[in-house]
């Protein structure tokens, strides 16, 4: 080693171990906060509910941590796993969550939400609670329904179709007109699992077989759930879909050719997402929203859920901050927010008369909406991987209930 | 015995003679240099100890296990049923056939075109020199830029590649790369071909710079044609460090993740599933960490087979 | 096939020279670049532009790069990813040319046995070993820090570090080692005084594998740091795409800031390393 070299790596060395030894912790306590919410309208949700905590406890501070959704149950597991869990943390809605709740890693919700949270919609509170407890806090509900394009739709004089027959007479009106039908990207394999819970509705009327079949108390294999497949790859035939979706993310591509409009329909769309379709629109056209359409006679039906739930890490020392900071976010000002930027509240509140058309929209769609959750993974894999070999004219209904049952049984 | 004393003891002498250097050869050693020997490896062995045989241990244990990964404490003994489990899963079996397809394409294409590109660049002609500096671009950017890249370049509506086919009339329909379970792997293996070509070319470059003129020159005079003087002048010039090339290549297609979770998430319809996808998905989003630490075991088994495969194969060129 | 024979003759080549292989090399250095030269419009298109596939941005606008240095808190990744890297190459190349010194030099009953031992570990994929290693990094209340990352970093380039080290000490003479220890060095001396200024384009061969590898590691560093400010470049960078829409020309900014680190240190040791790998250091 000449001087030269000595004189470069020396202080080097020098500085990064002063900057690896551990740091003192700060004075100022601090809550941590992470979500996956990096984006659109929930943000400012957040940063309204801080301010407010901030104000009302000088001297904490929450640092909130965005973490990208497809690494969000990575890093949250090796957090968990290590025993350095955040204050406060999203937690996903979909299969995952039943080992969140049963790894003993989540602190029981039941007795922080009888203080000083609104009464949550019982419905919304069994979709968090397993084993008679609930897991997370539910803070707003989300629907999934079909974005369309006002603007070309009424250009080639086309009405909201109201089945799927109506649907696929659209898509090709679209076709002739050198447009797309829906936009939807199953790169990112949920959003197509989401066509298959949309018709599900209309071939279980009763809404009980996909609670019942992740139960365990009936088979896969039941007929509601080959039908709703077929369903669904009849419409792809039929040219219902944007081609190449199983290249496309479920909104990054996808949602491109939609705000482009290049494709006249977008699906999934939720109050979620609304605020990021607005931004990207950017006035050019006018969109709406409507159910995704089943047989001829069924009533359009939304599906639907949680959208954003909420967990507290077991036994964790700053719980009550934490669960201060969850009233931020549900008390009256907080609704007030959620309201205010089209998110559904998951318990009953007054529509103010100054809503907008969507958020109107929204509401009356999440009074009768569906779940779109099957808590067991594997079963879970299996529907969206069928989903998947749907759009490469792969399967068939059958096949596809046929490989959920046995992903069941295994 | 006395061998040893030559060195042991201070020489205060100028005059050596050769004989006297090779009798301190390699062999016996006093305890003294042992020491510094052990010594000198001491924090790599210890480094290797700690921070890969436990760990490799620790992915034994747990692939004989139930485990959703949260809690170490909740490990439930299933014996070899996680490997029993595998090897009757179709998923499975496709990424890992995925993952020997991926790494013999890649391995081969890359070596195939690193030299072409060496060979190349090594003329020094007009324009090669920039030609370097660009093939090593690539290289710099990480798999998941590269991974988005492609994705957009590969769009079938508005992608590069389309755009540029269709303008060459080549196609009129356009072609769903990544959505298309016939091309998806293909535009796989292809994107990383485009982003490693420049590594295999720089080592085989630097490699180049090793041959001899002289030999070339000879092998002039002797008029031998281009192919044998590749065949019996540069080929045995570069094998060392094709010998290496093709160990990092090999180790790369085995491990292949970033780019693959960017492009597809090994889809479509698991068309391009690899064993490091797989495994993520079983342990980080099934919560199956048991069956992800099987699948873990699998992938090092592989590794070591291939390097075997390697050293038999590549020993006697 | 190419004309080989005026490998040396020509240092800097005229176009006129050979015009074929000029033009060969034009192309594919085109086709090299097209992608590239796209993240780069990418980087210099606004917001709404991204959507459109026009190749060039409308109005450039090379304030992207500040935005994206300032919104994503770049500074701060950058920082980490020099400290993690620069440290863990370093230290690599010190603790691996010691060992592969003792392998070569001083060898002993079952060194070589040992020494196949460590090289084994250069096929073992990091991504398998996430879990324990993760695990083990809290026991050792390094869970989260950077240092964490630094040794497990060490830990999976000493492998190919020492091959690399082996095979070109290998290629020394004895003799050399001999003379120095007569002359009453110490095995330290001729390590570090004899042998290490020789072994520069070794130490560049290594240097450029290894910070390259651990420059854009992924899944290591997404498992082990938890806390924002503890983020390298590729899981900052990586934290901000969106669920729903991302900033994509923001994102071609901070990914082109990102990779001229690694192009200065290439660009840096580049001569040292084609001299190296020359000179054997990639024998294995």
């Amino acid at each position: 080693m000449n001087r030269k070299t000595r004189f470069v790596i020396v202080p080097f060395v020098l500085a990064a171990i002063s900057f690896l030894l551990p740091q003192l912790a700060l004075a100022d306590s601090k809550l941590e906060y992470w979500t996956w919410n990096n984006e659109g309208d929930y943000v400012k949700v957040d940063d309204s509910a801080i301010a407010r905590f901030e104000a009302a406890n000088p001297g904490v501070k929450v640092e909130v941590t965005y973490v990208s959704y497809g690494d969000y149950m990575t890093k949250l597991k090796a957090a968990l796993a290590a025993n350095e869990p955040p204050d406060i943390f999203q937690v996903p809605w979909n299969s995952g969550f039943k080992d969140l709740a049963m790894s003993g890693k989540l602190e029981p919700m039941g007795s922080i939400l009888s203080e000083g949270f609104p009464d949550i919609n019982k419905s919304a509170l069994s979709f968090v609670s397993l084993d008679g407890k609930a897991w997370a806090l539910p803070l707003d509900l989300n629907t999934l329904q079909i974005a369309y394009n006002k603007n070309t739709f009424e250009e080639l004089n086309l009405s909201v179709p109201k089945t799927n027959s109506d649907l696929i007479a659209t898509a090709k009106s679209l076709k002739d007109a050198d447009y797309f039908g829906i936009a939807l990207g199953t790169k990112d394999k949920w959003a197509g699992g989401d066509t298959w819970f949309a018709q599900l509705v209309y071939t279980d009327p009763t809404g009980m077989k996909l609670a019942e079949a992740d139960s365990g108390a009936l088979g896969w294999d039941d007929k509601v759930f080959s039908e709703a497949a077929s369903q669904v790859i009849n419409l792809i035939e039929n040219g219902v879909f944007a081609p190449g979706a199983n290249s496309m993310g479920a909104f990054n591509e996808s949602l491109d050719l939609f705000v482009s409009g290049k494709a006249a329909m977008f699906y999934p769309v939720g109050n979620f997402i609304s605020g990021g379709i607005d931004a990207k629109v950017a006035g050019e056209f006018e969109w709406s929203l409507f159910p995704f359409p089943g047989g001829s006679g069924d009533e359009p039906t939304a599906t639907g859920g949680i959208a954003r739930m909420f967990s507290l890490p077991a036994g964790g020392d700053q719980n009550g901050l934490a669960a201060d900071f969850l009233r931020m976010l549900t008390d009256k000002q907080g609704e007030e927010v959620l309201v205010k930027y089209n998110f559904i509240p998951s318990w009953p509140i007054n529509v103010p008369a100054s809503a907008s058309d969507l958020y109107g929209n929204f509401t009356s769609a999440q009074l009768n909406a569906r779940s779109r959750t099957i808590y067991t993974p594997p079963v879970y894999a299996a529907l969206l991987d069928g989903i998947q070999a749907a759009f490469n004219g792969s399967t068939t209904g059958e096949q596809l209930a046929g490989s959920m049952d046995a992903a069941a049984n295994n | 015995m006395k061998k040893g004393m030559i060195i042991s003891k201070p020489d205060f002498g100028t005059n050596r003679s050769s004989g006297d250097k090779k009798l301190g050869g390699r062999f016996k050693r006093p305890p003294k240099t042992l020491l510094v020997s052990i010594s000198l490896m001491a924090p790599a062995v210890s480094i290797f100890l700690g921070f890969i045989s436990i760990p490799v241990l620790a992915v034994l244990v747990t692939s004989l296990t139930k485990w959703t990964g949260f809690d170490v404490r909740n490990l439930d003994w299933i014996g070899l049923n996680n490997y029993i489990d595998l090897f009757n899963d179709k998923i499975f079996i496709r990424a890992f056939s995925h993952t020997i397809v991926f790494t013999l394409a890649t391995t081969l294409l890359l070596n195939a075109v690193g030299l072409g590109l060496a060979l190349l660049v090594n003329t020094k002609a007009f324009g090669t020199n920039f030609l370097k500096a660009v093939l090593f671009l690539p290289v710099l950017l990480s798999p998941v830029i590269v991974g988005l890249m492609w994705s957009g370049l590969l769009r079938g509506v508005g992608g590069g590649l389309n755009i540029f086919l269709e303008f060459m009339n080549i196609i009129d329909q356009p072609i769903f790369w990544l959505g298309n379970p016939k091309y998806a792997l293909f535009a796989i293996i292809m994107a990383t071909v485009w982003q490693f070509a420049g590594y295999n070319m720089l080592l085989y470059y630097a490699g180049l710079q090793s041959v001899p003129n002289s030999l070339l020159e000879a092998a002039e005079l002797d008029r031998a044609n281009g192919w044998n003087k590749f065949r019996h002048v540069i080929l045995p010039a570069l094998y060392h460090v094709m010998s290496v090339v093709f160990l990092l290549n090999i180790i790369g297609g085995l491990r292949i993740f970033d780019i693959v979770y960017v492009m597809t998430r090994g889809g479509p319809n698991r068309s391009t599933e690899v064993l490091a996808t797989y495994m993520y998905e079983q342990g980080f989003q099934l919560n199956a960490m048991g069956v992800a630490s099987a699948i873990a075991v699998i992938m090092i088994l592989l590794a070591v087979f291939a390097s075997v495969i390697r050293l038999r194969l590549l020993r006697h060129v | 096939m190419f004309n080989f024979r005026k490998t040396s003759v020509n240092k800097k080549g005229k176009i006129y020279d050979r015009p074929m292989i000029s033009i060969v090399a034009f192309f594919i250095s085109i086709v090299i670049l097209t992608p590239i030269l796209w993240v780069f419009s990418l980087s210099l298109k606004s917001g709404r532009e991204t959507l459109n596939s026009k190749l060039l941005p409308k109005s450039p606008q090379p304030e992207n790069y500040v935005e994206a240095w300032i919104q994503y808190d770049l500074g701060q990744f950058f920082f980490n990813s020099i400290l993690v890297t620069g440290l863990s190459v370093l230290v690599t190349v010190f603790v691996a040319m010691s060992a592969a010194y003792a392998f070569t030099k001083i060898p002993f009953k079952g060194s070589e046995f040992l020494f196949s031992l460590l090289v084994i570990a250069i096929i073992i994929p990091p991504s398998a070993l996430v879990v324990p290693l993760l695990i083990e990094m809290k026991f050792f209340g390094m869970y989260n820090t950077r240092a964490g990352l630094v040794v497990l970093y060490i830990a999976f380039g000493l492998p190919i570090a020492i091959l690399v080290f082996r095979g070109f000490f290998a290629g020394i003479p004895d003799e050399i080692i001999e003379a120095a220890r007569l002359d009453g060095c110490t095995e330290y001396q001729v390590l570090w005084k004899i042998l290490a200024p020789v072994s520069k384009g070794a130490i560049a061969t290594v240097t450029i594998l290894l910070f390259l590898a651990n420059w854009n590691e992924f899944i290591l560093a997404l498992v082990l740091l938890r806390d924002a400010e503890n983020f390298t470049l590729p899981i900052g960078i990586n934290a901000q795409l969106g669920q729903y829409t991302s900033d994509y020309h923001l994102i071609a900014a901070a990914s082109i800031i990102a990779a001229v680190p690694v192009f200065i240190v290439y660009l840096g040791l580049q001569s040292q390393f084609e001299r190296g790998v020359a000179e054997g250091a990639l024998k294995a």
